[in-house]
């Protein structure tokens, strides 16, 4: 019989196996895709000029009025974080405006980041990924929201051009959808830590106390604030946990969602960390009723959490002041100079790869193309009704 | 030959009456109607009922034909079955044979082993048909008998209850068809009766004059049919009975066994079923406690609008233990060092490859 503990179960998700880095390997991944796609923007941006240049001089040439191109001045990777992080911020506000329930909101936002790991908001504009993002997650999160309701709610939004970057998308996350959530891990360590406050609890293997003794003790913990008062009776633990809990599931909801907590922590070492900022004495209470005391694993747990808590500490407010939206302006106002020409146009790019489209326009497939595949369907769809099935296709000789 | 036409009002003429002289006292059919001819197991020479009666009353004595000489008893004459001697000669030594080669298919590991057998008990009927050897194959079987008795017994008992078992099942199907039979035809013979009845009822009724002929006949027409109906309800309920009983007693009596199966060994009791091949849940950090409590979960314990879908609170309440722990030991800082290199060489090319603008053509090869 092979048992599995619950951290072997995490480590078959893809969120641990293709979806956790360290601190070094995230910020190399983010410098190398901001590399190759600035160099994919002066190309593209090159060959537009060059074209542009030849049309010109057919025509006859005027003063020529593009100069040889200057040297195109690119998002540096910060300022790709900054951007990234602000539009996941709307995907949030967004999200909460349909209503979404937190689960969807956290799938989107961890879709983007996930996306822009591999991908530069300078190819892709996180605009148009943000409704992708927040429409694909409300599909796989379970939560139907029909496609022509949802981009009736967002601004300057079509159906088509939610859809367009989807497949882009599915790409940049590899195909893995599933996102594993802090959220449902401090509901379950909340219930935990409110049986041992009536005395109903249990702790983990490997600890022998009993549940009156746990229960006593935790009236002992020390106050969540230097200063504050002690509590005095289970009644009064019961209310300070559910203090605690309402302040991690803030965190959670927020900075744990804007950081990049969900790369470099398991969803357990988040809620704690986030307990851990709620109510610090309480959190090790938890700890020590889960892990018996000499073991390697508890100090390491502890910096760990530690390092984590100051992560999110350090997260990016939720409300954005002034300077900080000035500065965001000025980024998108550098973004519009740098983008990758040839992908402004998702929802042209997706139209003229799909099969079947018609009428394609400058971006698409030459029409004659379209025209030629058209007539071959009809024949196949003709030939196909005759009695005897079409005709054998040719061997290649 | 043995279906030609009776002669003479004589008895039905059997294999081998069809020489009409005697070979041992050259008595004729023409002076002797009733002649039978009658073999001895052990030489096969043919002589009449009263040759045999004439020179074995008296004890075993030499057999009459020149060059044979070997010592007959008279109890062991009989009439042949087959018209051709050697083949009678044949099936009574096949017969003896397998009398004591009696074992079954099902006996052998395998049908290679099951064909060997058979080959070996050929050689030996081979070896007795043809005289070759035959004292040694006579010591051979003889010894065989005596070694294995008690299975040869047990396997003859076998045999001898299958037929049984299968002229019983044909005997009982022979009864079922024979009753079929006759209660198509009681029921036959009291249609006609009611009928009849029927009709003599209305020509007294016409006959005593009372109410209109027409009206008569028409309510004494529906009678009769009434009564038909419910009699052949009645009919269709008992032949439905007799047929559940027939199946009653089959299924108390073997009298219905299928031939040519093959006899199975105990099948152990299948192991429960286990969707997960074994893996199980350890937790490392909790034990799951039956109950845990929460503001909300009360609520989706006795709103009727989540129970009645089959919301299980309790798997909840596990999967969110689970999840609270789960990975709680687990250092990415460590242990995605290991593989750090070889992430960092697949993403790198992907995301070169689709920041380079590669990655929104990938579907290009599929439309041109």
């Amino acid at each position: 019989m092979a048992q599995m503990t619950e951290d072997d179960i995490y480590r078959t998700s893809t969120q641990y196996r293709l979806w956790s880095f360290t601190r070094e390997t995230l910020a190399s991944l983010r410098s190398s895709t901001n590399a190759s796609a600035a160099d994919g923007v002066r190309a593209a941006i090159q060959s537009q000029h060059t074209a542009a240049a030849s049309n010109t001089e057919i025509e006859g040439g005027n003063d020529n009025p593009f100069d040889a191109p200057k040297e195109v001045d690119c998002l540096t990777v910060e300022e790709e974080q900054k951007l990234v992080g602000f539009y996941c911020l709307k995907a949030m506000q967004f999200a909460d405006f349909c209503e979404f329930p937190t689960n969807v909101k956290a799938t989107a936002v961890q879709y983007l980041k996930r996306f822009y790991l591999s991908n530069s908001p300078m190819t892709y504009h996180p605009k148009e990924m943000m409704a992708a993002a927040l429409f694909l997650s409300t599909k796989t999160e379970n939560h139907y929201t029909s496609l022509g309701k949802f981009a009736a709610k967002l601004p300057k939004t079509t159906p088509e051009s939610v859809v367009a970057p989807e497949f882009l998308l599915t790409q940049g996350l590899r195909f893995t959808f599933d996102v594993r959530h802090p959220h449902r891990g401090l509901e379950g360590g909340i219930m935990e830590l409110l049986g041992l406050a009536q005395g109903k609890g249990h702790p983990g293997p490997g600890i022998k106390k009993s549940a009156s003794q746990l229960e006593k003790e935790m009236v002992d913990i020390q106050p969540a604030k230097e200063g504050g008062k002690k509590s005095r009776s289970a009644e009064e633990v019961v209310r300070r946990i559910q203090v605690a809990h309402g302040k991690a599931k803030e965190i959670g909801k927020s900075s744990a969602l804007l950081t990049d907590a969900y790369f470099l922590y398991t969803p357990s070492q988040i809620w704690l960390s986030s307990l851990f900022l709620a109510d610090e004495p309480l959190a090790r209470f938890y700890i020590d009723t889960k892990i018996p005391t000499p073991s390697t694993l508890k100090p390491k747990l502890i910096t760990t959490l530690q390092s984590c808590a100051e992560l999110l500490r350090s997260s990016a407010s939720a409300n954005p002041e002034e300077a900080e939206k000035k500065a965001l302006t000025k980024i998108d106002k550098k973004l519009f100079k740098c983008r990758n020409p040839e992908k402004v146009d998702l929802v042209g790019i997706n139209k003229a790869q799909k099969r079947d489209s018609e009428g394609t326009g400058e971006n698409g497939l030459d029409e004659k193309v379209v025209k030629k595949r058209k007539l071959e369907r009809e024949k196949s769809e003709r030939e196909a009704e005759d009695i005897f099935g079409p005709t054998l296709a040719k061997e290649p000789n | 030959m043995s279906r030609a036409p009776v002669r003479n009002g004589a008895a039905p003429r059997r294999p081998g009456d069809e020489d009409d002289i005697c070979p041992v006292c050259k008595s004729s059919r023409y002076l002797n109607p009733s002649m039978r001819f009658l073999v001895n197991p052990e030489c096969y020479h043919k002589m009449c009922e009263s040759c045999v009666d004439r020179i074995f009353s008296h004890g075993p004595a030499p057999c009459p034909v020149a060059g044979c000489a070997r010592t007959l008893r008279k109890a062991r004459f009989r009439r042949q079955t087959f018209e051709d001697l050697h083949i009678e000669r044949e099936v009574d030594i096949r017969r003896r044979v397998a009398g004591v080669f009696n074992k079954r298919e099902e006996e052998f590991e395998s049908l290679r082993d099951w064909n060997n057998y058979l080959e070996e008990v050929e050689n030996l009927t081979w070896n007795l048909l043809q005289g070759v050897e035959v004292k040694e194959t006579e010591k051979k079987l003889d010894a065989y008998r005596r070694q294995n008795e008690a299975e040869i017994k047990q396997n003859a008992a076998l045999e001898s209850q299958e037929i049984a078992d299968s002229e019983a099942q044909f005997a009982a199907q022979k009864e079922q068809a024979r009753l079929r039979r006759e209660a198509a035809r009681n029921e036959e013979l009291d249609e006609r009766r009611e009928k009849e009845e029927g009709r003599r009822e209305i020509i007294d009724m016409m006959a005593k004059g009372d109410g209109d002929a027409d009206a008569i006949a028409r309510e004494s027409q529906k009678v009769i049919l009434k009564k038909s109906t419910a009699r052949r309800t009645a009919a269709e309920k008992s032949r439905q009975q007799a047929a559940a009983k027939v199946d009653n007693g089959a299924a108390a009596a073997p009298l219905f066994s299928i031939q040519g199966l093959k006899r199975i060994p105990q099948s152990v009791p299948e192991k429960e079923y286990d969707p997960f091949g074994g893996y199980a849940i350890k937790p490392a950090y909790y034990y799951l406690r039956d109950h845990y409590e929460h503001s909300w979960l009360d609520n989706a314990r006795s709103d009727a609008q989540i129970t009645a879908g089959g919301y299980d609170v309790g798997e909840y309440c596990a999967r969110a233990i689970m999840e609270a722990s789960g990975g709680l030991g687990v250092f990415i800082e460590d242990e995605i060092e290991g593989r750090e290199k070889r992430v960092e060489k697949e993403v790198g090319t992907a995301s070169a490859a689709i920041a380079s603008g590669g990655g929104g053509e990938g579907v290009d090869g599929d439309v041109l």
